[in-house]
């Protein structure tokens, strides 16, 4: 009998151990799979032509950093899986589809517009929320946008129409274009010329004074010497951008033709496009803008500057900034939409007001997810403070007022179709 | 008119200037050693970038620049030299898909050295302003572009005396014209082989360091600089140095004034004369069989 009891005590004691253990073991992996992160899949030019994008990672990595010390999103942290897309469409895709296959919830890309166009179908039929945050193309959002595709930032149809209203009231007439002979050195100066021939009937750009420099020159002398020898009253060279532009700029400043001609480019204060330029490199005067001004001029973007300074030890670029802003729309999204989900991510991002650095609030238009990010423009000139090209007093412009309407942007994808 | 056709005869000398340092060093190493140097570019790229980290200690001291003007070279010709010891001369003689290899291998390591020393962003060394501006008969330009025009000419005029005058410069050319001939005179050809290699990457240093506060180093720079150099070179023919130097100033011209009379062209130009001498005159215009 006595034995009976203790084999039946040992008995329920193992049962009730048991039973205890179940629920103690569930209990465990509910807290395991709360803490496990959320994965956010990442494609960036790290390598390739257009590695200057790379700074995008940075500045995603920095809202991660920052987000997930705050608690992370719905309890869980964030964590980016990154790709190399190499400057490659073909690789954007191979990536874009590794990504899709590791369960990530979204992907933010800092890439190039080539490679934003090629993966963007992908991002349709995958049903993955794709957040740009490079690639300034307008079909990206326009012609060839879809529900699974947002862009945080401006797009070009934004400066370069915005710019052809404000040279519009220069009393320039005579003008010599000059581009680097890609997609956007075409379409970023027949669109500033369209802009500005619409609004003033008596510009003429002199014969044979529309310049398209082959891709990967950068000795522009004999085309400057040409110019100067044409003696226009304003040089619009939008196309000139990266790398070119620099040797354009440092080059043109030698034979002084700023001093003599009006220098007019949208987008060249952009630190992708000036970064490298020195002091002594800088012409004042030339009308540009950018969507990353140096110096700051707002606190946000001030404040958004030195974290990633004291980060990374060297200075953001427009793509660290759109990254930046992305991450934590995403955060947004995700909180909105109370769950894990792509399908839910993608419906609670549509139409959300987010903080973006550089242009303060702003939001994702419902029927297009394009940001209405706008433009700063200034004169080109030299900030000290941050040693590097910068906008001398600068100012700001909506983009909603420039993009296009809901009708115009069903007509673009009815006819794409 | 005629302040743009000078301003546009500068620019073609300038053009003219870095085309023959560039091509000068493919001729000599072709002409030596029948190996078709496609790294040629990326010495010029690294020179770029060595001359904007010279110059960060150098350039604010009297004469700074032109320590980097003779230093860059003779670190190109030193690294030329250690490579054409190491690598390059096992694929002498090799068929010239066995020889393109390594060369593009090379072509990867270097920029991504490059890239991983300097990064992604262009240097430049800021002299460009230095030389002030010089003006004759109404045709202002740069002083530093005179700098350019004046030391290529200079090298030019040294490199054809070398070449033509002295023991050396005889053996180059035997070499060149009959290399077993040569080696059975007692040619040390292994040695001169890495001697030619060497005097070809420091031209391609000297017109890195002469090319950076112009229009900067920058990854990419290797490509474009190695096609200019070939088209020079195959425009040119293997004849005489001088020859060379002469289609650098005719590829120039093309390019500088192309753009003016026909500037939606202008790519088109440079490529269309090298076809139609290799149509009229396959061995170059100064080619010799």
């Amino acid at each position: 009998m006595r034995r009976m009891l203790g084999w039946e005590a040992v008995c329920v004691l193992l049962a009730v151990l048991g039973l205890l253990t179940v629920p103690l073991l569930g209990t465990r992996s509910a807290v395991a799979q709360l803490r496990e992160p959320i994965l956010v899949g990442e494609i960036v030019s790290a390598s390739g032509a257009f590695a200057v994008h790379h700074h995008g990672q940075h500045g995603a990595a920095l809202a991660v950093e920052e987000i997930n010390a705050k608690g992370g999103v719905l309890g869980r942290p964030l964590q980016l899986i990154t790709r190399d897309d190499k400057s490659s469409g073909e690789e954007g895709v191979k990536a874009f589809r590794e990504l899709a296959g590791m369960g990530v919830v979204a992907i933010v890309g800092h890439s190039f517009g080539a490679t934003v166009l090629a993966s963007s179908p992908l991002a349709r039929d995958l049903r993955i929320p794709y957040l740009v945050n490079m690639g300034y193309t307008a079909e990206i959002t326009e012609k060839d946008g879809h529900p699974y595709i947002f862009r945080t930032f401006t797009n070009e149809r934004v400066f370069t129409r915005a710019f052809a209203e404000m040279i519009a009231k220069l009393p320039a007439r005579r003008y010599c274009t000059i581009a680097v002979d890609f997609v956007y050195g075409r379409s970023g100066t027949a669109q500033i010329l369209g802009g500005l021939r619409a609004l003033r009937k008596d510009v003429e750009v002199l014969p044979g004074c529309q310049y398209w420099a082959p891709v990967g020159q950068l000795d522009f002398t004999p085309y400057i010497t040409a110019i100067l020898g044409q003696k226009p009253d304003a040089l619009l060279f939008a196309g000139m951008v990266a790398l070119p532009g620099e040797a354009f700029v440092k080059q043109a400043k030698a034979f002084r033709l700023f001093e003599q001609i009006q220098g007019l480019h949208p987008t060249l204060a952009m630190p992708g496009n000036s970064g490298g330029l020195r002091r002594e490199d800088i012409p004042e005067g030339i009308l540009t803008g950018s969507d990353l001004p140096y110096p700051p001029p707002r606190p946000e973007l001030r404040a958004f500057v030195e974290a990633y300074r004291r980060r990374w030890n060297h200075l953001p670029t427009e793509a660290a900034a759109h990254a930046y802003a992305s991450v934590y729309l995403l955060k947004a999204g995700l909180e909105k939409a109370k769950r894990v989900d792509r399908e839910a991510l993608a419906k609670a991002l549509v139409g959300m007001t987010y903080l973006h650095p550089s242009h303060g609030w702003v939001r994702l238009r419902p029927f297009d997810n394009q940001s209405t990010a706008g433009w700063w423009f200034g004169r080109l000139t030299w900030d000290p403070t941050y040693g590097r090209a910068g906008l001398a007093d600068p100012w700001y412009v909506e983009g909603e007022k420039y993009l296009l309407g809901e009708e115009q942007i069903k007509r673009l994808r009815a006819l794409g179709r | 008119m005629h302040a743009l056709l000078g301003l546009q005869l500068i620019s073609a000398l300038v053009s003219a200037s870095f085309l023959f340092l560039l091509a000068a060093g493919v001729w000599l190493v072709f002409g030596v050693s029948r190996f078709l140097n496609l790294a040629h570019g990326s010495f010029f790229m690294l020179s770029g970038f060595l001359a904007y980290a010279l110059g960060e200690t150098f350039l604010d001291r009297p004469g700074g620049f032109w320590i980097l003007v003779g230093t860059v070279p003779l670190l190109a010709g030193l690294a030329g030299a250690g490579l054409e010891r190491v690598l390059i001369r096992r694929f002498y003689g090799a068929p010239l898909r066995v020889q393109l290899l390594p060369m593009v291998a090379l072509i990867f390591m270097i920029s991504d050295l490059c890239r991983y020393i300097w990064g992604e962003f262009p240097k430049s060394v800021p002299v460009l302003g230095r030389f002030g501006v010089i003006s004759i008969g109404g045709v202002t330009f740069p002083g530093y572009y005179a700098v350019v025009i004046g030391v290529s000419a200079g090298v030019t005029l040294i490199l054809g005396w070398i070449v033509q005058r002295t023991r050396w410069g005889r053996l180059v050319r035997a070499v060149a014209q009959d290399r077993e001939m040569a080696a059975a005179c007692g040619v040390d050809e292994s040695r001169l082989a890495t001697q030619v290699f060497a005097v070809g990457t420091a031209l391609a240093g000297l017109a890195g360091v002469l090319v950076v506060p112009i229009s900067g180093a920058s990854l990419g720079m290797d490509v474009s600089a190695v096609i200019d150099a070939f088209v020079v070179v195959v425009v040119g023919g293997l004849g005489s140095i001088l020859g060379a130097a002469a289609t650098a100033v005719l590829v120039g011209l093309t390019q500088a004034f192309g753009i003016l009379v026909l500037p939606q062209f202008a790519i088109a130009f440079v490529f269309a004369l090298m076809a139609l001498v290799l149509m009229v005159r396959p061995k170059g215009l100064f080619g010799v069989d």
